[in-house]
């Protein structure tokens, strides 16, 4: 590519803001962004820079990327989301990014900038996320009928909760085993301190931490999907959040099973 | 009564737990947890006087994506990042846990009972999203149709 064929009205390089824009995508995607925002975000990003036109194809895991220059002159950027990791704010992050710059574009080196800091945007700490799941654990084991003793029971088994998260991301297998494995490590906690005299009903102390693991978001986004269209993504989403749901029921009760 | 008080104040605890288990920030929790409480309490309410599980879910799903759609307007947030904490309480996880239990301990027709009671709810949920997203929609097609003459958005 030679002269100004290569640039777009502000005198950027359009190739690399398109990988930009392809990354904001990939990031809203990779952390549970719906289909038809990650598509309109792309879009109204390209027109902001000027390109003639910009079509986006994304389903849930994938999204792929044609721009078309005033020049006629078009490319086309695919990225590949191997895992989804559900992480509001860094959506609401890349949200803002793009409508302030649709408002005022900047320059690749800027735009890269934006993207790396929201990456390492972590709103809370790791001691204070063990406390939310434990607070959120213990609320529901009491929302569903569990006393104190229960509830205490709940928070302990959302510590290991939290832990055999992390040791998940480290193990990178399949999402449903993954489910599985997790909460049949959280049953079989409960059922320790169960034989230690503490916490009466294994059923609701399980419900307050099956609320934490089930995909509520992935069942939502993928309802959303399927109203714009998007019956691929919507399909897929949905089949993942029930057999999700269905191994963390499944492994809750082979814990029980295995050691009541 | 007691109960249910109870019940309403755990519900808040827990989708506030739920929502920053999500990475939402505190502000917007608080918002997300009182609005499921207040959710809640409508849906207790509901159930009391209709005293069907579907209904009483379809309404609840209504009135929470309303006020989603309403305040993400508002805080410029994305309306799922509202909506799936609001509709938490909802969430039929006790469902789930008692269908599979029943299942493995040989009780075939409580368990599909329960997974009657699960699809209950998840279609009355689903059914009450999709329509105010569908409203919601055609509002945003007809508005910037007459302020721009097309549509701003990709589709």
């Amino acid at each position: 590519m030679s002269g100004d064929c290569g640039l777009l009205k502000g005198g950027y390089e359009s190739e690399r803001i398109g990988a930009c824009i392809a990354e904001l995508g990939e990031m809203m995607l990779r952390y549970g962004g719906e289909v038809s925002r990650v598509e309109d975000t792309v879009y109204r990003l390209g027109i902001a820079y000027g390109y003639r036109s910009v079509d986006c194809l994304t389903i849930m895991n994938c999204i792929i990327i044609s721009f078309t220059r005033e020049d006629g002159e078009s490319f086309t950027q695919m990225r590949r989301v191997l895992e989804i990791k559900k992480n509001m704010e860094r959506i609401r992050a890349c949200n803002a990014l793009s409508r302030e710059i649709c408002q005022e574009p900047a320059d690749p080196e800027q735009f890269r900038q934006r993207l790396t800091a929201i990456e390492e945007r972590e709103p809370y700490l790791s001691w204070q996320t063990c406390l939310i799941y434990m607070m959120a654990s213990a609320a529901m084991t009491m929302f569903f009928g569990g006393g104190i003793a229960d509830s205490a029971v709940s928070a302990v088994a959302a510590i290991a909760l939290y832990f055999s998260g992390r040791l998940m991301d480290l193990a990178r297998i399949q999402n449903f085993v993954t489910a599985y494995i997790e909460a049949f490590m959280v049953g079989a906690v409960i059922c320790l301190l169960m034989a230690l005299g503490l916490g009466e009903d294994y059923g609701v102390i399980s419900m307050g931490n099956i609320m934490l693991m089930i995909s509520g978001s992935g069942l939502m986004t993928s309802v959303r999907d399927m109203i714009n269209n998007d019956l691929l993504s919507g399909i897929m989403g949905f089949l993942s959040a029930v057999l999700g749901a269905a191994a963390i029921a499944l492994g809750f009760v082979s814990a029980a099973l295995l050691f009541m | 009564m007691e109960e249910t008080v109870l019940h309403i104040l755990c519900s808040f605890i827990g989708t506030l737990g739920f929502s920053m288990y999500y990475n939402v920030g505190v502000r917007i929790s608080a918002l997300n947890a009182f609005c499921a409480m207040l959710g809640y309490a409508s849906y207790v309410a509901v159930l009391e006087l209709s005293g069907s599980i579907f209904w009483s879910n379809f309404a609840i799903a209504i009135f929470m994506t309303v006020l989603s759609e309403l305040a993400a307007r508002r805080f410029k947030v994305p309306t799922t990042m509202l909506l799936v904490p609001m509709l938490f309480p909802e969430i039929p996880g006790g469902d789930l846990y008692n269908m599979v239990w029943n299942l493995f301990i040989g009780e075939t027709g409580l368990s599909l009972r329960y997974a009657i009671e699960l699809m209950d709810i998840i279609a009355a949920m689903n059914l009450g999203i999709v329509l105010v997203t569908t409203v919601v929609k055609i509002y945003m097609n007809i508005s910037d149709r007459l302020r721009y003459g097309h549509y701003e958005g990709y589709r």
